[in-house]
């Protein structure tokens, strides 16, 4: 049925959700600033003329999205920096929306082309050891099972990811690995054992490229992973 | 009696928020879908091992995300449309220009790049000239030294957006809008001080080129342009 106005039910807006309101509008004008201190609980609901259990209330949901930080002993403060615990609610949107398997798949590749550049660029570490490590386990047949297998694919992209210094970017490129699982599974349980191969292959010429910082090989490595991803699908 | 480590602060991420993370993995896997009835309290209580307060926080939490919605005796289902309630980007943003400004223009720009890779590849050639109807209305607007700040940034959204609808990608295209709203400030000052410093024809400029390269259907053209766009952002933002 899905109606998009009148008929839709009707949520109730308790009394977390106003404060919640409250202290989001503050932050928006200016009057509480990103990593400032909010006041004491008790005092805080004595303030509004509120209990003290929609205080708490509304500050688990504000921890869960990210934007104050409830330090035990301390107090709780408005966040002032990017936190991995943004990346679920900012997404939220994007991942509750009806994906279909080629946009998935694009999407993934996309991110992981960014994800390729921003390690390509950057001078920090990367974990390559672990991810050759990854990738000869895999070949020496060591997944038990295609969940597992596509577990060890997914770790080795994971394991990449912390070369990236980008915060956003990281968490983006991880967001995406797990966004795809559902679907390289698929990929994989419906041919098997040529998928593997290419897909191990593509993720070593990937790292060498990664390694030398040869960013034109990577362009044509992940041109070419693009075809054959995009057409497996279909 | 103090003990170092034994009551040392548990892993960020208390255990109804490791349930809620487990619940969203399981909404982007598929194993929940939109409409679907979630175990009862009991039933997570006990596959979880964990306690029903932390199972009822976490659900509230979902709920007052807009993801979840109890049934009056019937249950907590999934809602069959997300609807963004308590969630607004802008707030993101807020908290993001304080400390890593940097680092979300970077994102924007990769992202940019990629839905212009996208169109490139996707849109129709009449979705190309639409596009350059609103990249030329945004030119309309910013040299008219009578428009609004408001005006021009009205213009310069219409154009993003439907940019991102002709990517034909409706995870990108979703991305992308929450990226643009988490940084809109970064539009509103770019607008104005393009203004001040009398160069309004600097974001207009870098819309149509980006509509020619895309356009002109050569994907090799998209870094040059990108280095263009960033050059052009830098300049208006800092």
């Amino acid at each position: 049925m899905g109606s998009k106005g009148l008929l839709n039910t009707l949520r109730s807006r308790n009394i977390s959700e106003v404060i919640i309101d409250r202290i989001v509008n503050s932050i928006l004008s200016g009057e509480l600033r990103p990593g400032e201190k909010l006041p004491p609980e008790d005092e805080f609901a004595e303030r509004l003329g509120v209990g003290r259990s929609s205080i708490r209330e509304a500050m688990k949901i504000l921890e869960a999205m990210g934007i104050v930080e409830i330090r035990r002993a301390d107090g709780t403060y408005i966040v002032d920096e990017f936190t991995e615990q943004m990346m679920n609610p900012l997404l939220l949107g994007m991942l509750m929306a009806e994906k279909s398997s080629e946009d998935i798949c694009e999407f993934k590749l996309l991110i992981q082309a960014i994800a390729f550049k921003e390690i390509a660029r950057c001078s920090g570490f990367v974990p390559f050891d672990s991810c050759i490590a990854l990738l000869d386990e895999i070949e020496q047949g060591r997944a038990t099972d295609d969940e597992q297998l596509c577990s060890m694919l997914s770790s080795v992209e994971l394991h990449l990811a912390e070369g990236i210094p980008n915060p956003l970017i990281r968490e983006l490129y991880k967001k995406s690995v797990q966004i795809a699982f559902y679907l390289l599974l698929q990929v994989l349980q419906s041919a098997p054992q040529q998928t593997q191969l290419s897909l191990t292959t593509f993720y070593r010429d990937a790292i060498a490229a990664l390694e030398s910082r040869d960013e034109k090989l990577l362009r044509e490595l992940l041109e070419h992973e693009r075809s054959l991803l995009l057409s497996g699908i279909k | 009696m103090q003990y170092s480590t034994l009551f040392e602060d548990l892993p960020k991420g208390s255990l109804s928020q490791i349930i809620i993370n487990r619940i969203t993995d399981a909404l982007i896997s598929g194993e929940l879908k939109p409409g679907d009835k979630i175990p009862t309290e009991t039933e997570f209580s006990e596959n979880l091992g964990v306690g029903r307060n932390a199972v009822r926080e976490a659900i509230k939490v979902l709920e007052a995300f807009g993801v979840l919605e109890i049934r009056r005796a019937k249950g907590t289902y999934v809602v069959e449309e997300y609807n963004n309630q308590l969630l607004n980007p802008l707030i993101y943003g807020l908290i993001l220009s304080e400390r890593s400004m940097d680092e979300l223009l970077d994102l924007k720009i990769s992202l940019s790049n990629s839905v212009t890779y996208l169109v490139l590849l996707n849109a129709t050639d009449e979705e190309v000239e639409q596009l350059r109807n609103y990249g030329e209305d945004f030119r309309r607007t910013m040299l008219d030294a009578q428009s609004t700040d408001e005006q021009c940034y009205k213009a310069s959204i219409a154009f993003n957006v439907y940019l991102s609808e002709i990517c034909h990608n409706k995870l990108l295209a979703e991305l992308d809008a929450i990226v643009h709203k988490i940084a809109s400030f970064t539009r509103h000052t770019a607008i104005e001080n393009s203004r001040k410093i009398g160069e309004t024809h600097l974001l207009p400029d870098n819309y149509m080129k980006q509509v020619e390269v895309i356009a002109g259907r050569d994907a090799t053209a998209i870094p040059a342009f990108m280095e263009e766009r960033r050059a052009v952002w830098e300049k208006l933002l800092l």
